[in-house]
């Protein structure tokens, strides 16, 4: 009972930040943007919010702010993958290539306007019920975490990275690489311990390491350019865009497949690394298994899975929208990202000067819970505007690839220059883009290189404690319950080679 | 599907050595730093040892172990219009280079013009991107949000 009135006492906190008519501005900015960028096919929360992190910075928002407005593209980026998905069967982004699967056989069909909208409150309900326990797990995982020492961070970081490694699509060696490749670059730069300069090459710009910022952005905006070059795709001519009136009926029929979805979605996204289009892919697998199409609820026969199946619609997207959410706890509570685009997001936190972990639930609680609050705003504002504005939505998708890719262009280099206003950084970021669509086309994910990128500072400064504290004695980084705890999680996530792999299907 | 494993084969082993090279370049510039005294055990070597240790692991995996079957991302995906990422490589290097020399607006309108080429505009299409996008990105970006873009062959026009 005393918890759940702190509970509500920090939710009363955070509402009293979140809906200033400048958050709430913000948010409401960010959801629309996001989903927009969503819906354009190759673009997904991570570009979105590359591309709008330079402005934020630059335009001096305040850091809870700046969080509000990019946690509102992420969940909106989420939200818009599903329509490109269903109308085209071009995924947004990563996290809704299962949508394809059922929702664009829907669309041929004549049910697009029923897919999109059962789609969109779906993305909801995910998104809600993930909110729903990230508020309630939130507070005690923070807590848990304030008795974390540098040995137990060693051994989290340890199980982050194997995680990423064990559940990345790619071979293991090139996740394991791509995260030394990140690791690498974090190293770049003056040494804290001792003064020295290690990788900089005489560069004077690299004294101070590579901007987190051109990082971001060379991966995830400039090597995206280079992939919408190479891609042709179709634009809409005209949807079908309809509405249902079996709404209601539908959401009442499909209602466990909702939860599971959810559930599924959040507990992947507490792991690190794994993110949305692992969770939808699981959650598509789950709903398969828990209840095959031919054996269904009994109501009227139900199309198979592949051929326009509303459970194998609804699961993925609730369940992206989940593991959206639930990759943020890792993020507020331990300073671990659980996706790629929580981990721009941490680094985001790192260039507004806001400590990243347990601590800031005590030291900044308005930042964080007004950015809980904002999320649960924000998804109330994309339902309402998913519902009535998806025929808005859908126009867009027309947008040419001769406009889009000059557009990101001109934001990105003028975001890039307008923080340091040094060509060096554009330089360094078109290198880097280049470097990541070669890494991307050899099949290294680009997540586990801005993973290692943001941790890599973190582990190494924690190792280096640990080791003073120890004295060099590199047996203590194994004992404590906690970090015993988690090396025992790492060994297992790594022999766990039985449980296999989830078949990943593409669209049509 | 066989060329295709075997063009996938082939681009593993060429990134496997790749990363052999980089991880022991990244070991001997490592060995090389040099450190009058630290005052932890750990010190700056052993983090770029690790590194470089784990990118010569996976090189040396990369190189010698044929993955069972394809994994998701790792299929070759061929190298497309490879001509078009060249292009595109050196509009964005050019742009980098020219963004001070130039200023955002001719060098906006210059590169612009050459993406939207790039992309399959028309002609027409391509003068459109190029003015519009830059008359609205000078007018939002500098006008409205303040950015301190440089002027360059404007300074004083604008």
């Amino acid at each position: 009972m005393e918890y759940l009135t702190e509970i509500f006492a920090s939710l009363s906190l955070g509402l009293g930040v979140a809906i200033s008519p400048m958050n709430l501005g913000l948010v409401l900015a960010g959801c629309l943007f996001g989903t927009l960028i969503g819906a354009l096919p190759g673009l997904g929360p991570v570009n979105g919010v590359a591309i709008v992190l330079p402005f934020a910075y630059t335009l001096g928002l305040e850091p809870a702010s700046a969080l509000m407005l990019l946690a509102g593209i992420y969940y909106g980026a989420e939200y818009g993958g599903r329509i490109s998905s269903i109308l085209l069967n071009i995924p947004g982004d990563a996290g809704a290539v299962m949508t394809a699967v059922d929702g664009y056989p829907l669309a041929q069909q004549g049910q697009a306007g029923r897919a999109l909208a059962l789609s969109a409150i779906a993305s909801f309900v995910g998104s809600m019920m993930a909110l729903v326990l990230l508020v309630l797990a939130t507070p005690i995982l923070a807590k848990l975490a304030l008795a974390f020492g540098p040995r137990d961070f060693v051994a989290l970081l340890v199980f982050a990275f194997v995680c990423l490694a064990r559940v990345s699509d790619a071979r293991p060696a090139k996740t394991l690489s791509a995260l030394a490749l990140g690791l690498l670059l974090a190293m770049v730069g003056i040494d804290s311990g001792t003064g020295l300069f290690r990788f900089t090459f005489d560069l004077p710009n690299l004294f101070d390491g590579v901007d987190m910022l051109v990082v971001i952005i060379g991966l995830f905006a400039i090597s995206e350019m280079f992939a919408l070059v190479e891609r042709t795709f179709e634009s809409v001519s005209s949807a079908q865009v309809t509405r249902s009136a079996q709404l209601l009926l539908d959401m009442l029929r499909f209602r466990w497949t909702l939860v599971r979805g959810s559930l599924v979605g959040f507990f992947v996204g507490l792991l690190p690394g794994t993110g949305a289009s692992i969770a939808s892919t699981i959650a598509y697998g789950v709903e398969q298994r828990v209840q095959p199409a031919t054996s269904s609820s009994g109501l009227s026969p139900e199309p198979q899975f592949g051929q326009g199946n509303l459970r194998g619609l609804l699961a993925p997207e609730s369940a992206n929208n989940g593991a959206a959410v639930g990759a943020m706890v890792p993020m507020l509570t331990l300073g671990l990202p659980g996706s790629g685009t929580t981990a721009v997001m941490l680094g985001a936190l790192l260039m507004f000067n806001v400590t990243p972990g347990p601590l800031l639930f005590t030291t900044n609680p308005e930042l964080a819970w007004g950015l809980i609050v904002s999320m649960f705003i924000g998804n109330l504002l994309l339902l309402l505007l998913n519902l009535p504005l998806i025929g808005w939505f859908v126009r867009l998708l027309a947008v040419q690839r001769y406009l889009l890719v000059p557009l990101v262009v001109m934001l990105t280099f003028a975001g890039v220059y307008a923080i340091q206003g040094d060509r060096f950084d554009l330089l360094l970021m078109v290198g880097l883009g280049s470097l990541a669509f070669g890494l991307r086309k050899l099949g290294f994910p680009l997540v586990a290189v801005i993973l290692g990128f943001v941790l890599g500072e973190l582990f190494e400064v924690n190792l280096r404690r640990a080791l003073s504290i120890s004295n060099g004695d590199w047996l203590a980084l194994w004992q404590g319950p906690v970090a015993l705890g988690f090396w025992i999680l790492a060994l297992g996530v790594a022999g766990a080679a039985w449980l296999g792999r989830p078949v990943r299907q593409g669209p049509g | 599907m066989t060329s295709t494993r075997a063009k996938e084969r082939l681009a593993d082993r060429i990134s496997g050595g790749l990363l052999l090279v980089l991880g022991l370049a990244v070991v001997v510039t490592a060995y090389g730093f040099y450190v009058p005294y630290q005052y932890e055990p750990l010190g700056p070597k052993a983090m770029p040892y690790l590194v470089g240790g784990i990118l010569m692991l996976c090189g040396v995996r990369l190189v010698a172990v044929q993955p069972q079957r394809a994994m998701a991302q790792s299929r070759a995906q061929g190298i497309g219009l490879w001509w078009h990422q060249l292009l595109l490589m050196a509009l964005l290097l050019g742009y980098g280079l020219a963004y001070e020399l130039l200023g955002f607006v001719v060098a906006n309108i210059i590169v612009s013009f050459g993406l939207a080429w790039l992309c399959g505009a028309r002609l027409i299409w391509c003068c459109a991107v190029a003015l519009g996008l830059t008359l609205a990105g000078h007018l939002v970006l500098v006008q409205v949000l303040g950015l301190q873009l440089p002027a360059g062959l404007l300074q004083g026009w604008l």
